[in-house]
């Protein structure tokens, strides 16, 4: 009895790190991809994909069909981005009067337009000369913060599903809502980025 | 409940399909034609980004401490409640039986019988001297002592004092 369960958590722990072996490669890096247009840094683009690697390695008894596993851990990935973008919401109302304290480390764009970031950017857009690749980032910086004024879900449904080009259905299973939901979100997120960009000019 | 074109663009774009017949209003609509360029200028956002080196040994490295520290919490959490459910047992199992509890004088009320019934429910078989008679007295001084209001600053000794009077011509020349 006592060598079954040893062997029974054996086999747990096995499992356990095949899974992690598996999820750490292709699934990872595609959460990463995810993490990073969602929550516009670096640092908490790895910061969602590790928790959800820990998270799915530890609730493996519920997944049914390994076949699954990408699509259960994306779905962490976007559900832990969730989060992340919420605590950021919520912290913004809390100590968003706090002088000196002007998003720094929270906001996405003055995060995402760090020098560093800006050279390493210029260095993948190859094909693009420096000048333009610094317009296209700032660009970029500019609508990850008219994003950052929606609300979580809907700056999430809009992302995955024009950034990442998902369909509705798909991204109604990433966030894990009705597809009727995520369509509401679609049609008031944009609406409501379409009053801010006119508002910008 | 009628659906405007307008409506048609926006249900159009979050379904993705292409706009056909609405290409027109679109154009023309102040409305659409901004909503049409945010998803577009949305699409600008993704970005096919590289994690750098070495990306799935620091995931895997990163997830493997995570679930170790909250192993460790976990066990740390269950540590906790054992020993304070062992301390609530011991203290539960230890704790001396309690004390049959006399009620003060507010808990009491106003009547008078209250002090004298507490008195009497502890009869001493070797006590010979104050009969029940003697207690009901005993008991009425105590309630005209009043220690509370005879102890505070303003008390009025005039009215502490006058209920006592009788008894005062009692014990007069009675020495204790």
């Amino acid at each position: 009895m006592v060598t079954g369960a040893r062997l029974d958590v054996r086999s747990r722990a096995d499992a356990r790190s095949r899974l992690l072996g598996e999820l750490a490669a292709a699934p990872a890096r595609k959460g990463y991809g995810i993490a990073y247009d969602l929550l516009g840094n670096r640092a908490e683009a790895e910061e969602a994909v590790q928790e959800a690697l820990a998270r799915a390695c530890e609730s493996i008894a519920d997944l049914r069909d390994p076949a699954a596993a990408p699509a259960w851990f994306l779905r962490i990935v976007t559900t832990m981005c969730l989060r992340t973008l919420r605590r950021r919401r919520l912290r913004r109302r809390l100590f968003g009067w706090w002088p000196g304290k002007d998003d720094a480390d929270t906001g996405p764009v003055s995060a995402d337009t760090g020098t560093e970031d800006i050279a390493e950017r210029m260095h993948a857009t190859g094909a693009l000369a420096p000048r333009e690749a610094l317009e296209d980032q700032e660009a970029r910086g500019a609508m990850l913060g008219r994003l950052d004024q929606l609300s979580p879900q809907q700056r999430t449904a809009l992302v995955l599903r024009y950034g990442h080009d998902l369909p509705v259905a798909q991204v109604a299973e990433l966030v894990g809502v009705e597809v009727a939901t995520v369509k509401t979100h679609l049609v008031r997120g944009l609406a409501r980025l379409r009053d801010l960009m006119e508002e910008h000019r | 409940m009628t659906y405007s074109l307008c409506d048609h663009v926006a249900e159009r774009l979050a379904l993705g399909g292409p706009l056909g017949e609405l290409a027109e209003h679109v154009a023309t609509c102040p409305n659409c034609n901004p909503l049409v360029a945010a998803s577009e200028t949305l699409s600008a956002i993704h970005r096919d980004v590289d994690p750098g080196l070495g990306f799935s040994a620091r995931m895997t490295i990163g997830a493997q401490h995570r679930i170790a520290a909250r192993r460790r919490r976990r066990l740390a959490a269950g540590l906790a409640t054992t020993v304070a459910t062992g301390a609530f047992g011991v203290f539960l199992v230890t704790r001396s039986p309690d004390v049959p509890h006399t009620p003060t004088r507010d808990q009491a009320g106003p009547t008078t019988s209250t002090p004298a019934k507490s008195l009497e429910t502890d009869p001493d078989p070797n006590d010979q001297s104050p009969t029940t008679a003697d207690d009901a007295d005993l008991a009425a001084l105590v309630q005209f002592a009043d220690v509370d209001r005879s102890s505070r600053l303003s008390a009025k000794w005039a009215h502490i004092k006058k209920p006592l009077a009788p008894y005062k011509k009692l014990v007069k020349g009675v020495t204790p």
